[in-house]
């Protein structure tokens, strides 16, 4: 009698077919067996992860950083199973860039990543900004901040543009939000991961402005701005996502249009995200070019032309 | 509701267990909720003295469904509900009535989904060689010591010839808590109650 699933075996022993002594044992192999399973799943769907922030473009420190992350991660847990001494798995980190590198993208990875290796429960992503967790009045602050705390518990809190905490003074509320962040992150540390992430001068002025805030965060990751060439080749991916081509001329077209600031110190150049506006722009440009036809080929539809980005400088500029 | 349930082998006790237990947790009325293999349920409403006369005797396979009470314990500041199922008894081998295979699959399909396993085992049967035979016991020990929680009762501990046996039952479980009891004088309840507060 072959029994593959827990079903089959109480319906044999039901019909006779096995005594309970063989149903425990089928039982209890199909336990180890599918526990094996699982396990071998979870490494499959983490290597799907780190796949997936692989299939970025450039950011390779990125990268390597996470991977190192998960490398400590997976050899803390061995050593706790061979009660050696561990380190205490203090996660929160500094995200240092400029609009559109990939700090929200990389965040939101490593929220799943957390999650298969059981470092958080939920392994979710609340996104906040300065709006979200300052108050209006006296003792607001800290009800809007633990608000969103709980709500990010078992997950990453990611505060977007996190300087601006620090930016309106002495009597602003933000040093409150600021403290009673720094509360949480000792309380909650086993269930919770803070991300601040916000240009990179700020956020140094940002972490000098508190004494205990730089040790509190042992991880600093700097997103440095993409080259020509890889913020081409996020174009055409884009492009190869919504399917549509760029042909030859248009991709010099384009390169020409992306002139990414060399000392990496224009905040307003949004990089992957400019792309993106870009390439949006360029679509519904094709889209008119397109539109006066009554009959439009497969190619056609697919392919934009350097004509599509005339009108999209404002883009690049804003 | 976290779900307590009671296995074991053919009378070793679970039923005088399960109802001596809820008369010493100050329940004096009980509504058994019947539970056959095919899903069809009635429930009887007795007092503890009348549901003893009527689902407990020495007859092997008595229980041949699933029985369940509602039970309340106070832990802490608060009262907690939580239910108490007794099983069918599971031997080692194939029984040649249908209603039996049936209980005895009903009882190992339950304990697959419950909270809390409290396996009953007959102490008078335990001798030095247990250890090494492969009983029905030494099955669910395997089971449930994996589970998340579990205990075994070492039920007849009143018998003279039982007192000497739990050393051997120690030693055959050793990775599980047990607790000697005697389902018949309501021994050992307090630790029993200790046990299904901390999981419930």
């Amino acid at each position: 009698m072959t029994c593959q699933w827990p079903e089959d075996v109480i319906t044999a022993v039901e019909a006779g077919q096995i005594s309970p002594l063989e149903a425990f044992r089928k039982l209890r192999e199909m336990n180890n067996t599918h526990g094996n399973d699982v396990q071998g799943s979870v490494e499959q769907r983490i290597e799907n992860i780190l796949r997936e922030l692989d299939s970025l473009i450039g950011l390779n420190e990125v990268k390597k950083l996470v991977r190192e992350i998960y490398a400590f991660i997976e050899i803390q847990k061995r050593r706790e199973k061979e009660c050696l001494n561990t380190e205490p798995l203090v996660l929160h980190m500094i995200f240092k860039g400029n609009p559109g590198t990939g700090k929200t993208t990389v965040a939101r990875i490593m929220g799943q990543i957390f999650r298969e290796m059981g470092v958080l429960s939920r392994g979710h992503l609340i996104e906040v900004e300065r709006a979200d967790l300052v108050g209006e009045y006296i003792g607001h602050t800290a009800q809007k901040m633990r608000d969103q705390l709980k709500k990010a518990y078992g997950g990453i809190l990611f505060i977007d543009e996190a300087y601006s905490l620090a930016r309106g003074g002495e009597k602003d509320f933000g040093k409150e939000a600021i403290d009673c962040m720094v509360k949480a992150m000792e309380d909650h540390k086993d269930e919770l991961i803070l991300i601040l992430a916000g240009y990179k001068r700020e956020m140094d002025s940002f972490l000098q402005t508190n004494p205990g805030l730089h040790s509190r965060f042992p991880i600093h990751i700097n997103f440095p701005d993409y080259s020509k060439q890889e913020l081409l080749e996020i174009a055409e991916l884009l492009c190869i996502k919504r399917q549509y081509q760029l042909n030859p001329q248009a991709k010099i077209k384009l390169l020409n249009l992306l002139n990414p600031p060399v000392e990496s110190n224009d905040d307003k150049f949004g990089n992957a995200r400019t792309v993106r506006n870009v390439i949006e722009k360029a679509i519904r440009r094709q889209a008119v070019r397109l539109i006066s036809k009554h009959f439009t080929t497969r190619e056609e539809l697919m392919v934009i032309e350097p004509c599509d980005f005339e009108e999209v400088e404002k883009c690049v500029s804003v | 509701m976290r779900e307590c349930v009671i296995v074991g082998r053919p009378n070793s006790g679970k039923t005088l267990f399960a109802l001596n237990f809820a008369g010493y947790l100050g329940i004096k009325n009980i509504d058994v909720t019947f539970k056959t293999y095919d899903g069809v349920m009635n429930c009887r409403h007795f007092s503890i003295e009348e549901a003893k006369r009527e689902l407990c005797g020495n007859v092997m396979h008595r229980t041949c469904s699933l029985q369940s009470m509602i039970l309340n314990m106070k832990v802490g500041k608060t009262t907690v509900n939580f239910k108490l199922t007794d099983t069918c008894g599971v031997s080692e081998q194939i029984h040649n009535e249908e209603r039996v295979r049936k209980g005895m699959a009903q009882t190992i399909s339950l304990l697959r989904s419950v909270d809390f396993i409290l396996h009953v085992v007959d102490l008078s049967l335990i001798n030095k060689e247990f250890r090494n035979k492969t009983s029905i016991d030494c099955e669910l020990y395997n089971y449930g010591k994996v589970s998340k929680a579990y205990v075994v009762l070492g039920n007849k501990y009143d018998l003279s010839s039982s007192k000497n046996n739990l050393v051997h039952l120690i030693a055959a479980f050793p990775k599980t808590n047990i607790v000697p009891i005697s389902a018949l004088y309501s021994q050992g309840f307090k630790e029993v109650k200790a046990c299904v507060a901390r999981n419930i």
